[in-house]
C-alpha cells in the first residue's frame, strides 16, 4: 500500500497520540515510583501540584504497563508508516489491552472504595481517590473513544 | 439391551465443541475451554428424549484413531472396543478439511455415524457457503448443523440419532487405496479371517487397514491370536512407513476431492485472530504482554476482593460474638465460637479471592490465549527439559493442582508428563492463598502485594529448577517434540466464566463446610482435651503433639502452634489458617486473627515469610497425593513427590529464616 | 521453485510439502495433522524467542519446533 487512505491517516494520528501519551505518562510515573521507592524525592499527591496528582501513585509495574501499551501503539504506527496495513492490528490490540487495564484499575478503585466504606462508613477518610486514580484509568478514555469509533470495523475484519 | 436405550459417543478433533454439546444435551457442567486437550476422561450423561433413554458419552478429542497421548487412547478405545450404537463426530465447520481425516477413519470402522457440523455460526460469519445436503450425499451419512454454544440444532441432532439407531443393517464404507495397497489389504484380510473371534469383533478390512497403517495398538490386540505370527511376517516384509504415508495421502486426496463440493469460499483469510496474534506473539512485545496480563490478573485477584473479604469477616466476627453471648454451657460456646466459627470463618473470608482467581483463569482459557502462552514459553520450557504443553497444566495449577495434574494426560511423552506432574505441586494453588493473604497482610501490610507476588514467583522458580533437576537425573532424555494446534481467539462469554467460577469456587465453599469444618472441630477437641486443661495450652493434646514435632520445625522459626497447624495442613492447605484460627481463638473476642498474630511475641515478619515459603512448597493436600498416585500409577513416584516437596520446603524456609535472622 | 526444509522459510512464504522425513510416531502424528506430501503450508510467524514456528496448513494454525520442521522437505510456491 503506497498511499494511505484517509482512514488509515486517522488511525496513524490516533496511534501517535495514544502512544505518545502512554509512553509519557509511563515514563514519568516510572521515574517517580523509582525515586519514591529509593527515597530520593518522594512524590505525594497534593503536595507536588498537578504532576503529583496525576502520577503520584508509586506503582513501578503499573508504569511499565503504561510504557508497554504506548509501545504497542507506536509499533503499530511504524508498521502503518512503512505501508503495512497489518499495523492496524496493533492499534486494535493496543486499544483492547489499554481498556483491559483501565478496567482492572477501575475495579481495584471500586474495591478500595467499598472496603473503606464498609470499615469507616460514608465519610471516606480512609480512602484517597487520587491514590487510586491511576494514569491507566484516565488515559483509558482515549482508547475508549477509538474503540467506539472503530468498533464496527474491527468486527468486520472477520469477513 | 432394551430398544429404547441408545448409547451415543461424541467424538471429534480437539476443541471442536464436544463438551459444549455434551453439556447442552445432558444438562451437565463439564469443563469447557478454548484450547485443545480440555477433556481428558470420558464422561457420560443421560438424556430422556421422546421416550428414548439416550446415554451420551463425551470423549477427549483426537486427530486420528492412532492414539499418541493417554487422553487420545481413551477416545480411541471407547470408539473401537465399546461399540456405541451411534457415533456422532463433531466437526468444526470452519476447519472441515482436517476434521474429515478422522471421519475417513471412523467410516471404515463401520459404526452408525452422524456428523454434527458445529460452530456453524462462525463459518457463516466468515462467509463460508456450506452445502450440507451434498455433504450428506458424498459422505453417505446424516449431517446436522449445530451451534452448541447457542443451543441450536440439538433436537435435530437427537432426532437424527434416533432415526439412525432404528435403521437396520449397516455397512462399513470403504475407501479405495489403489491397487497396490488394496492387494495387500486383501492378503492381510484373508489371514485375519482365520480367527473367527476377531472377525466377530471388528470389521476385518478395517483391521487390515489399521495394521498396514502401522497401528501398534491393533498389533497388540491381535497378539494373542493364533494368526499373529503370520501377520507379523507379512508386515515385516513391507516398508510400513511407505504404506502409512501412502494411506494418509490417499485419505487427504479423497478429502480434497470432496471438499470443494461441500464448501464454497472456504479459504483462509486474514482473520481477527491473525491480527491479534501478530501483536500477542510479536518478537519484542509478546513476552512483555504475557507478563503484563499475568500481573493484571494477579492484581485483580488480590485487590478487588478486599471489600468482599471485609463483609465476610464482619459476619463471622458478629457470629462469634453471638456465640459467646448466647450459647451455654461454656464448652459449647467455645466449640462453636473458637472451633467452628474461628476455623471455618478464617477460611471463608478468602473465598472472594478464589472466586476471582477462577473467573480470570476461565477468561484465560476461553479466550484462546492459553495455547499462545504455551507457544510463547515453549523455548524456555525446552531449556529446562519440558515443553510448551507442560505450561498449560502449570497455569491451571494456580487454580487447583488436581485438575492441573489431570491435564498432563494430553502430553504425549511419558518423561515430559512425569516431570510435569512432579513440578505442578510447587505452583501455588488457590487453597494456599489464604495463608499468604493472612501472613503477608499482617506482617507486611504495605508491601503485602509484592511479598505475595514474590512467593508465587518462588513457586514457579522451584518448579522450573526441579524440572531441570529431574530431566538431568532420573528422567533423563531428550525433550519430546512439541506439536500443538493454536485455536482461534474467541471472546470469552460472561456466562461461561461465571459458571466456571461458580463451579470451582463452590467447591471451596463445600470444602470449608466439610473437611475444614471437621478439621476445625478435631483441632478444637485436641485443644480442649484432656478434660479440664486450659484451652489450647501446652498440656492439651494439641500442645503435646505440637511440642513433639516442634523440634523438627524449630530451625525454621515455627513455634508449636504453627508446627501443629502445618501438620494438619496436609489434609488441605486451608486448614493451616483454620487451625490457627481455632488455636488463637478468633471467635472469643473482637479481634481478628491478624491482631492475635501480631500480639504473639513469637511471630516476626521473618517467621511469617518462612511460614509462607514452607506452605508454598510442602505437599499441597491429600487430594493431590491421591491424584499423583492415580496419574503416575506408582507409589514410588508419589512418595518421592511428597518427600521431595518436604525437603525443598524445609531447606528454603531454613535459608529464609536463618538468613533473615542474620540480617537483622 | 526451490526445494528446502520447512525451517528455512521466512514468515509469509507459502510452500508445498514434498516429503516428511520424520520417523515413527512423530511422522504419523504430523501426517494425521495434515502434513502430507502435496499439502500447501504457510509460515505464519516464529515465537518471540525464536522457536517454535507457527504454520498454517489446511486452514488451521499449527505450531512446532525448528527441530521438527527440519524434517519436512518443501518447495516454495511463487
Ligand atoms: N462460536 C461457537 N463456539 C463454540 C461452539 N461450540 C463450542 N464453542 C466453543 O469452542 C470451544 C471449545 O469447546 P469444548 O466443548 O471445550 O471443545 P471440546 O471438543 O470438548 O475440546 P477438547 O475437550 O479439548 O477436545 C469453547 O470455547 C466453546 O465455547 C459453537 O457452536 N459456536
Ligand atoms: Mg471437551
Amino acid at each position: 500500500m503506497e498511499q494511505y487512505s484517509s482512514r488509515s491517516k486517522e488511525k496513524m494520528f490516533f496511534a501517535f497520540l495514544a502512544g505518545f501519551l502512554y509512553l509519557l505518562a509511563g515514563s514519568i510515573q516510572f521515574v517517580f515510583s523509582l525515586s519514591t521507592m529509593l527515597g530520593l524525592f518522594p512524590v505525594i499527591s497534593f503536595e507536588n501540584g498537578l504532576i503529583g496528582i496525576f502520577f503520584a501513585p508509586s506503582d513501578l509495574i503499573g508504569s511499565l504497563i503504561l510504557v508497554l501499551i504506548g509501545s504497542i501503539f507506536i509499533y503499530g504506527l511504524t508498521e502503518l508508516r512503512t505501508g503495512l496495513n497489518e499495523g492496524i492490528a496493533y492499534i486494535y490490540v493496543g486499544i483492547l489491552i489499554s481498556l483491559l487495564f483501565a478496567t482492572v484499575y477501575v475495579l481495584v478503585m471500586a474495591g478500595n472504595w467499598m472496603d473503606s466504606f464498609l470499615l469507616n462508613g460514608p465519610e471516606t477518610n480512609g480512602w484517597d481517590l487520587l491514590y487510586d486514580l491511576r494514569p491507566a484509568i484516565y488515559l483509558g478514555i482515549l482508547p475508549l473513544c477509538g474503540y467506539l469509533i472503530w468498533r464496527k470495523e474491527f468486527r468486520a475484519m472477520n469477513k | 439391551m432394551a430398544d429404547n436405550r441408545i448409547r451415543v459417543a461424541l467424538t471429534g478433533n480437539p476443541n471442536v465443541g464436544k463438551t459444549t454439546l455434551f453439556n447442552v444435551i445432558t444438562g451437565s457442567r463439564q469443563h469447557v475451554g478454548n484450547w485443545p486437550g480440555v477433556t481428558v476422561e470420558k464422561k457420560s450423561g443421560l438424556k430422556i428424549y421422546k421416550g428414548y433413554e439416550i446415554e451420551v458419552i463425551d470423549l477427549p478429542g483426537t486427530y486420528s484413531l492412532t492414539a499418541y497421548s493417554l487422553d487420545e487412547v481413551v477416545a480411541r478405545d471407547f470408539i473401537v472396543d465399546e461399540k456405541p450404537d451411534v457415533v456422532v463426530q463433531i466437526v468444526d465447520a470452519t476447519n472441515i478439511e482436517r476434521n474429515l481425516y478422522l471421519t475417513t477413519q471412523l467410516m471404515e470402522l463401520g459404526s452408525k455415524m452422524i456428523i454434527a457440523l458445529n460452530m456453524y455460526d462462525l463459518a457463516e460469519e466468515r462467509g463460508d457457503k456450506l452445502h450440507v445436503e451434498k455433504m450428506e450425499k458424498i459422505l453417505a451419512m446424516p449431517v446436522v448443523r449445530t451451534i452448541a454454544s447457542d443451543n441450536v440444532g440439538i433436537s435435530e441432532l437427537l432426532d437424527t440419532v434416533i432415526a439412525e439407531k432404528q435403521k437396520e443393517n449397516h455397512h462399513a464404507r470403504e475407501i479405495g487405496y489403489g491397487d497396490e495397497i488394496e492387494s495387500r489389504i486383501i492378503e492381510v484380510e484373508k489371514v485375519l479371517s482365520q480367527d473367527k473371534e476377531l472377525a466377530s469383533r471388528y470389521p476385518l478390512r478395517w483391521l487390515a487397514v489399521r495394521l498396514l497403517d502401522g497401528d501398534e495398538n491393533i498389533l497388540r490386540k491381535i497378539a494373542g491370536s493364533g494368526i499373529a505370527q503370520e501377520i507379523k511376517s507379512i508386515l515385516s516384509s513391507l516398508d510400513i512407513e511407505v504404506y502409512e504415508a501412502l494411506m494418509a495421502d490417499k485419505r487427504y486426496e479423497i478429502i480434497s476431492a470432496m471438499f470443494p463440493q461441500m464448501c464454497e469460499r472456504c479459504m483462509t483469510r486474514m482473520t481477527t485472530s491473525d491480527m491479534i496474534d501478530r501483536v500477542m506473539t510479536n518478537k519484542y512485545l509478546g513476552i512483555p504482554i504475557f507478563l503484563a496480563l499475568m500481573w493484571g490478573a494477579f492484581e485483580l485477584t488480590f485487590s478487588f476482593a478486599n471489600p468482599f473479604m471485609t463483609i465476610i469477616e464482619m459476619i463471622f466476627i458478629w457470629l462469634g460474638e453471638m456465640a459467646a453471648v448466647h450459647i451455654h454451657p461454656d464448652w459449647l460456646a467455645s466449640l462453636v465460637g473458637e472451633g467452628i466459627i474461628g476455623g471455618v470463618g478464617s477460611v471463608f473470608s478468602f473465598i472472594p479471592n478464589i472466586f476471582i482467581l477462577f473467573f480470570l483463569l476461565s477468561m484465560l482459557e476461553d479466550s484462546g490465549y492459553l495455547a499462545r502462552a504455551a507457544f510463547i514459553v515453549d523455548r524456555v520450557m525446552y531449556k529446562i527439559g519440558l515443553q510448551g504443553k507442560s505450561f498449560i497444566p502449570m497455569l491451571l495449577g494456580f487454580g487447583c493442582n488436581v485438575p492441573a495434574i489431570m491435564a498432563t494426560r494430553s502430553i504425549e511423552d511419558r518423561m515430559d508428563r512425569m516431570a510435569t506432574i512432579m513440578v505442578v505441586p510447587f505452583i501455588s494453588c488457590g487453597a494456599r492463598l489464604p495463608i499468604y493473604i493472612l501472613f503477608a497482610g499482617t506482617f507486611f501490610s504495605k508491601n503485602a502485594g509484592t511479598v505475595i507476588f514474590c512467593i508465587y514467583l518462588l513457586g514457579i522458580l522451584v518448579a522450573v529448577a526441579s524440572a531441570k533437576l529431574l530431566r538431568t537425573t532420573t528422567l533423563k532424555g531428550h525433550p519430546a517434540p512439541f506439536i500443538l494446534e493454536l485455536p482461534p481467539y474467541r471472546v470469552p462469554t460472561l456466562k461461561n466464566s461465571i459458571r466456571h467460577m461458580w463451579d470451582n469456587g463452590s467447591m471451596y465453599i463445600r470444602k470449608a463446610g466439610t473437611i475444614i469444618l471437621g478439621g476445625s472441630v478435631v483441632i478444637w477437641l485436641l485443644a480442649a482435651l484432656p478434660w479440664g486443661v486450659e484451652y489450647g495450652s501446652e498440656v492439651s493434646f494439641i500442645g503435646i503433639i505440637g511440642h513433639a514435632i516442634q523440634p523438627l520445625l524449630g530451625p525454621l522459626g515455627f513455634d508449636w502452634k504453627i508446627s501443629v497447624s502445618l501438620l494438619f495442613g496436609f489434609v488441605a492447605k486451608e486448614i493451616v489458617v483454620a487451625s490457627l484460627g481455632v488455636l488463637y481463638g478468633v471467635g472469643d473476642d473482637h479481634f481478628a486473627l491478624t491482631d492475635s498474630l501480631l500480639a504473639d511475641p513469637n511471630m516476626y515478619s521473618i517467621t511469617a515469610l518462612s511460614l509462607m515459603v514452607f506452605s508454598l512448597l510442602y505437599m499441597p493436600c491429600v487430594a493431590v497425593v491421591g491424584i499423583i498416585k492415580k496419574e503416575t500409577g506408582s507409589w514410588k513416584w508419589t512418595a518421592f513427590s511428597v518427600a521431595y516437596g518436604l525437603v525443598v520446603a524445609w531447606l528454603l524456609a531454613f535459608v529464609v529464616f536463618q538468613g533473615g535472622k542474620l540480617l537483622y | 521453485m526451490v526445494e528446502c526444509t520447512l525451517n528455512d522459510l521466512r514468515p509469509g512464504i507459502k510452500a508445498r510439502i514434498i516429503k516428511v522425513l520424520a520417523k515413527g510416531t512423530v511422522r504419523r502424528k504430523l501426517m494425521d495433522m495434515g502434513m502430507v506430501p502435496g499439502s500447501e503450508i504457510e509460515v505464519v510467524r516464529t515465537a518471540p524467542l525464536g522457536d517454535p514456528i507457527e504454520f498454517r496448513i489446511k486452514g488451521y494454525s499449527l505450531s512446532m519446533r525448528k527441530q521438527e520442521a527440519v524434517n519436512i522437505v518443501v518447495e516454495t510456491i511463487a
